[in-house]
């Protein structure tokens, strides 16, 4: 699925994951370092996620 | 996820508190962790006119947006360091915030008080970080004496508080321990410096940023390299993820048990500041550390 990551706007392609978390883990991140949004609703790391859903993930901290 | 107040859908889940919120359930859980932050340390009351120290990131933006729903007196002032690459965007933020939200707000420009930070960091070795925060506090504390604000509000988060504690115990630094917290009373010539977001992360604060609908600053600062702390944020992730409450609770407990005594050692200690001979701040020098750095601008 095409996931956009914020604050650069990087577009990155990740298949395989079905959950926010598993999303979350592929990228290297704990659910606190990140906001993940579909259709601009926030979702919690057991929501499902699907291979033609848009996803932004931005990036909590304001760290150099 | 079920929100565990009204069994919504929740949108946020916090595992530090045990909780998971919708939208609204999640608001009301941030004032109420404001609310409890300004009633259990008496930082100010509804008489109290706050000035708040805005950089246009989300702790600050977030702190204004709240203190305002909550009916306190605030206006908001913005410090422009003149850094090209991050300077403007900082600025828009704060001033189309202010504007939207109704919310009075000042700007002082370092350019045009002599003190434009890429000039000071290229005539420095270290850091400029270290200068670049005295001037802010010089600045901050200076106009809100100067023009009758009782209180001066920052937007530090649990994140910020729990790096810096954990700094200063890995230093054993006496006396930033005995100082540390989210009240400073007005002593001496400063006025009273108060965190009323300590009790909040910086997830919950850029959480709470996006359901209120507060577009926040992005770009870095150039120089964000020489900020402190960001080793200690991430080792405390880790932390939080293994253990969740660990934070808050490490702070809480320094707050409870662990300050008292380093600010009693710093009672007996300390040098009581004098006015700088050039400006009237208060320093333990005879002139102060800004009118030091603007000597040195000036000697070219
Ligand atoms: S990163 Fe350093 S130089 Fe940049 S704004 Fe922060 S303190 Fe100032
Ligand atoms: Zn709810
Ligand atoms: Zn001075």
């Amino acid at each position: 699925m095409q996931i956009i990551i914020q604050p650069e706007n990087r577009t990155k392609n990740i298949s395989n994951v079905s959950t926010v978390m598993g999303l979350l883990n592929k990228l290297g991140l704990k659910a606190s370092q990140a906001l993940v949004i579909r259709e601009n609703q926030l979702l919690t790391p057991d929501r499902r996620i699907y291979q033609d859903d848009h996803i932004i993930v931005r990036l909590v901290a304001s760290r150099g | 996820m079920k929100c565990t107040r009204c069994k919504e859908t929740a949108i946020v889940s916090l595992p530090s508190h045990n909780a998971g919120f919708c939208s609204p359930c999640f608001l009301l859980f941030f004032q109420r962790q404001v609310q409890k932050a300004i009633k259990d340390k008496r930082l100010f009351t509804f008489a109290d006119r706050i000035i708040i120290a805005l950089s246009g990131g989300k702790d600050s933006l977030a702190l204004a947006w709240q203190l305002q729903k909550l009916g306190y007196d605030i206006a908001g002032l913005h410090i422009d360091l003149a850094i090209p690459q991050s300077s403007p965007i900082a600025r828009d933020h704060a001033e189309r915030f202010c504007t939207f939200n109704n919310i009075k707000l000042f700007i002082l420009e370092l350019d045009k008080l002599g003190l434009p930070i890429p000039e000071i960091n290229k005539k420095i070795k270290r850091p400029v970080c270290s200068i670049c925060g005295k001037i802010k506090r010089y600045y901050f504390n200076k106009f809100a004496l100067d023009n009758n604000f009782t209180v001066l509000a920052t937007g530090h988060n649990l994140d910020d508080e729990v790096a810096r504690l954990f700094s200063n115990v890995f230093r054993w630094d006496e006396a930033y321990l005995g100082d540390q917290g989210p009240l400073l009373p007005d002593e001496n010539g400063f006025v009273r410096k108060v965190k009323p977001l300590y009790r909040l992360s910086e997830f919950e604060t850029a959480n709470l940023c996006f359901i209120a609908g507060i577009d926040y600053g992005f770009s870095p600062c150039p120089y964000s390299k020489g900020a402190s702390f960001t080793f200690y944020k991430t080792l405390f992730d880790e932390l939080e993820h293994k253990q969740p409450g660990s934070k808050l609770s490490f702070y809480k407990g320094f707050l409870n048990r662990g300050q008292k005594a380093f600010s009693g050692l710093n009672m007996n200690r300390g040098v009581k500041p004098s006015p700088c001979v050039k400006c009237g701040y208060p320093t333990s020098k005879e002139t102060c550390g800004v009118c030091r750095i603007r000597q040195m601008m000036e000697n070219g």
